[in-house]
């Protein structure tokens, strides 16, 4: 499960009116390289949940990764920042793309309900009595 | 022998109607309360199909399935055929249930889509579609989650196009259901 997924996963059990961010447990995750891809990026800022990918980069032990505030957009997208080791646009899509947490649990902020992930995937099944 | 005992019994019974307790022999349809109560538990949700063994049935499919199925295949290339009408592009999109695979393999590029959120609620089904799209895969963002399509695990506004096909027919609530869906977008 890449940290984007779990930007977009939010927890419905019965009763829980913000089931969001959940929080990210992870007892084994991993990297892989992907290509950048700036316009991808560019299109999914304004969807990304700045706080909680800033959270889930610090539960995986990456307090270094981002910056509690989201940086500018013409930070993020200045002319060749795409090249630069370090920069901005590189560490978001680190964060975004690149990480994969393989095992591990997600934990709705308010019933406590924990949804675990395994070999990558997230289970976001509900029991019966949840719904 | 014992066939026509049976039917001898079975006379009996029916001559005896009038001895047994009213409500047995009432139908269903015109009692206030039978048939009308599932024994609880389901908060007065209808309950046409059972999600659990609908489940199992998909954890057995995952293993029975073939890498591509004919059928499947023609369905997603007419669904998908769509998106060639629309000038809009869908950068996030998200596959619910059914046919994903036959969805996933289809897709070749069309609606400008970026990233593609596989969703289902068999586990087992979701590791195969994974499996596939790690042998093969052509370089789109695919992410995988095992979810139920009656509760959406997706954060709202989050996103561009929402694709079932063969999937979304086995809901109990369909229009619960499309109204998560439209909450996404």
């Amino acid at each position: 499960m890449r940290l984007l997924t779990h930007n977009m996963l939010a927890s419905n059990v019965r009763g829980v009116t913000s089931g969001y961010p959940l929080k990210l447990e992870a007892t084994n995750w991993c990297t892989k390289e992907v290509d950048l891809n700036a316009d991808f990026i560019r299109g999914l800022l304004p969807k990304i949940d700045w706080r909680a990918l800033v959270a889930a980069t610090r539960a995986l032990n990456l307090p270094e990764l981002l910056p509690e505030e989201q940086p500018s957009e013409e930070e993020i997208f200045a002319e060749g920042a795409a090249n630069v080791e370090g920069s901005a646009i590189r560490r978001i899509h680190h964060a975004l793309l690149e990480i994969h947490v393989q095992q591990g649990a997600l934990i709705c902020p308010e019933s406590g309900r924990s949804f675990p992930i395994e070999k990558g995937i997230p289970n976001m099944m509900l029991h019966e009595d949840e719904v | 022998m014992a066939a026509s005992s049976a039917a001898a019994r079975r006379l009996l019974l029916l001559r005896h109607r009038h001895l047994l307790p009213k409500r047995h022999l009432s139908s269903p349809f015109s009692s206030t309360s039978d048939g009308l109560d599932d024994g609880g538990g389901g908060g007065g949700r209808v309950k046409i199909f059972d999600r659990d063994l609908k489940r199992r049935h998909r954890d057995r499919a995952a293993w029975a399935a073939g890498e591509t199925d004919a059928l499947t295949g023609t369905v997603a290339e007419n669904l998908l055929d769509r998106l060639e009408d629309c000038r809009k592009a869908f950068p996030s999109a998200l596959c619910l249930g059914g046919s994903a695979g036959a969805v996933r393999r289809a897709l070749r590029g069309r609606g400008g889509i970026e990233k593609l959120i596989m969703m289902d609620m068999s586990a087992d089904m979701v590791k195969k579609w994974r499996e596939v799209d790690d042998a093969t895969g052509d370089g789109l963002e695919t992410h995988f989650v095992v979810g139920d399509e009656e509760f959406l695990p997706i954060k709202e506004s989050s996103q561009d196009l929402i694709i079932s096909c063969l999937g979304l027919h086995w809901t109990n609530d369909l229009p619960g259901a499309m109204i998560q869906v439209t909450f996404l977008i």
